[in-house]
């Protein structure tokens, strides 16, 4: 382990940021982190702002200021704007003040004795989507003083307005015990949550909740393996290296990422077929070969085993975060690939789950059923590609894969998931929208609109909602303003097929003469771009628009082999 | 007993880095106006983690300088 004590230089690049961060990694994610130790750590360099304005009715400024290590290790200082302690929440604010998350922080024994048990979840509906009519930016409520069936009412109470989240406060609560308050500081520090408390949700809001709302999530996690994975080197211990306890809890949590719809790969210095018989002997790991969903084990830069494990998932380096024991790699590959998020693997195995458990980009708020079928997904494209290989043409290739499509038109269900296609999806992304979930339910309801998510199945997997049209009409002319479909649907070449289908199920809502596709050139959005400019046959310039009416007509289900499914606002 | 100095070199650091600008041992409430009310609860807070001790609330009050807190973790009894 790096020792704390020793003060880095202030980060100049990422090499000089992931030695930082190892550097303070001891301190950031202790079990227990020390407020007299986060102080010593001062951040240093150009960080980008975040700006959270918190309406409260009781202190935060305890909890704030002990957040800029944690907002540094994701580049960024947070700025706070505070309201009056207000139990009303009155939401008096400058609208000319805008913030990039609303953070309302209540304690809920303040209003003990005025409300009903069913009046505050609907008192606070209300206020979320007052605040929701001044404030495109994500809001979080974080109340204390919540118990089970408290906690299910303001979820409840949540979901009728877009972009709200509602934190949870019971695993710290029962963390801490009889510490997680502390009446004496109340009177004192205008909150009657502990120091312990106050710290420890500093964490929680810089590491989980205001990066799950405003970093795009990381999709693969690539571990090295010896010293990392267990206690040991294959190489010298052969098959009797050690799993520790410590290393058994980590292999569990990378598993459990796995499940919950991150990638995993295996960088590795070593014999592919010496690792391989590792996994078949070594039955006391948590973790298989199959598990990993891109292998990249030779004795090559490890720089080099990251880009091709990135091109077998169909995702940018950017994307990935990369653990490894030895500082030197850990530097030589935020050299060669700056966006690479890197980790440290310590000795203590416990500790480096503690960075996985609190590193920006790992955790979400929602769990969508995308995340559960996206590594299943990704190895039926193995068998995929070996059908592929048997199959005499594309169309019997998809006949024996089976395909069901399935559009649905204002599918306001899956608003999580719609938000997730349009900010996530890089490649195939056409205009590159971003749209907020505050932004795509407003277009649910906008009459000129229509979004319609594409699902997609076979008979090796459920791909489940895999791409996103946004379509605007105007006249006798409809406008496309966003299409993304994810890189993981991309291999069974049905872009014309979903995109047609998707325009035919919206133009059969809104009738058009024309259909125009708006597009712009991203560093990596080629893919999007080139299937628009095959399917019209024009030479698309940096950005514009492509009318692509006759084109779509071209492009017949009844030429497909593949059954397509269209239904029309599902939620009705 | 602790030794006063080590105490005050404790205390030094601690209010330094809560105040966020080096301070000598005679630093106090009273003539340092980053000594606010937030940041004297913080100093309290890591004086408690520092010591393992908690303050009583007549404490928090009173004790609002290096000096003071040195007297007082000079004379309290050791564990």
């Amino acid at each position: 382990m790096l020792p704390p004590d020793v003060s880095p230089p202030p980060p100049t690049g990422a090499a000089d940021s992931a030695l930082t961060r190892a550097h303070w990694a001891p301190v950031l994610y202790a079990d227990r982190p020390s407020r007299l130790e986060l102080l010593k750590l001062k951040p240093s360099g150009a960080f980008a702002p975040v700006t959270i304005r918190v309406h409260r009715n009781h202190s935060f400024e305890h909890i704030a200021a002990a957040t800029p290590p944690w907002f540094a290790c994701w580049g960024r200082e947070p700025k706070f704007l505070y309201s009056d302690y207000d139990d009303s929440l009155s939401l008096a604010f400058e609208d000319a003040e805008r913030a990039d998350l609303e953070l309302i922080w209540l304690d809920l024994q303040r209003y003990a004795g005025r409300f009903e048990a069913a009046e505050l979840p609907e008192w606070l509906a209300g206020r979320f989507a007052a605040l929701r009519a001044r404030s495109d930016a994500p809001i979080v409520l974080a109340a204390i003083g919540v118990d089970d069936a408290l906690q299910e009412q303001l979820l409840a109470s949540a979901r009728g307005t877009a972009g709200v989240r509602v934190a949870d406060f019971r695993p710290l609560a029962a963390k801490l015990g009889a510490r997680f308050f502390d009446e004496r500081a109340a009177k004192l520090s205008g909150t009657r949550l502990s120091d312990a408390a106050c710290v420890q949700t500093a964490r929680e809001l810089a590491c989980h909740w205001a990066p799950g709302l405003l970093l795009p999530r990381i999709k693969a996690v690539a571990v090295d393996l010896d010293n990392s994975l267990y206690e040991g080197v294959l190489g010298e211990d052969g098959h009797a290296v050690r799993l520790t306890p410590g290393h058994e809890a980590l292999q569990r949590h990378l598993a459990g990422l796995r499940e919950r719809g991150f990638f995993l790969a295996l960088i590795s210095r070593n014999e592919e077929p010496d690792v391989r018989g590792l996994f078949e002997t070594r039955t006391d790991f948590p973790l298989r070969w199959e598990h990993f969903s891109a292998t990249a084990v030779s004795w090559g830069h490890k720089a080099d085993g990251l880009r091709a494990a990135a091109a077998t998932l169909r995702i940018g380096t950017d994307a990935m975060l990369f653990v490894d024991d030895n500082p030197g790699e850990l530097l030589a590959v935020a050299d060669a690939l700056p966006g690479v998020a890197a980790v440290h693997a310590m000795a203590d195995a416990a500790a480096t789950q503690r960075v996985l458990e609190f590193f920006p980009g790992l955790w979400s708020w929602d769990r969508t059923a995308a995340d559960a079928l996206r590594a299943n997904d990704l190895e039926a494209e193995n068998r995929r590609a070996q059908l592929a290989a048997q199959a005499v043409d594309p169309m019997d290739y998809l006949r024996r894969l089976e395909v069901r499509m399935r559009i649905e038109v204002t599918p306001r269900q899956h608003l999580a998931r719609l938000h997730e296609l349009s900010e996530k999806t890089n490649q195939f992304n056409l205009n590159l929208q971003r749209l907020s979930e505050v932004d795509l339910a407003r277009l649910l309801d906008a009459a000129d609109h229509r979004i319609a998510i594409i699902g997609l199945q076979d008979r090796l997997s459920d791909s489940g909602w895999i791409g996103l049209v946004v379509a605007q009409r105007s006249g006798d002319t409809l406008t496309v303003r966003e299409l993304t479909i994810s890189c993981r649907a991309l291999g069974r070449k049905l872009e014309d097929l979903m995109v047609a289908e998707a325009v035919r199920a919206i133009t059969s809502e809104l009738p058009a003469e024309r259909v125009v596709f708006l597009h712009r050139t991203a560093p990596r959005n080629g893919p999007a771009r080139e299937w628009l400019s095959r399917l019209t046959g024009e030479t698309l310039p940096e950005e514009g628009s492509v009318f692509a009416e006759e084109a779509l007509k071209k492009v017949a289900a009844a030429d497909y082999p593949v059954q397509v499914d269209a239904i029309h606002d599902s939620a009705q | 007993m602790t030794q006063r100095n080590d105490i005050e070199k404790d205390l030094v650091e601690i209010c330094s880095a809560v105040l966020e600008h080096p301070v000598e041992a005679t630093v106090a409430r009273a003539n340092d106006a980053a000594w606010d009310s937030l940041r004297h609860m913080q100093i309290i807070f890591a004086v408690e983690e520092k010591y393992d001790i908690q303050f009583t609330e007549a404490e928090i009050f009173r004790l609002d300088s290096i000096s003071k807190f040195a007297d007082y973790l000079e004379q309290r009894p050791q564990a």
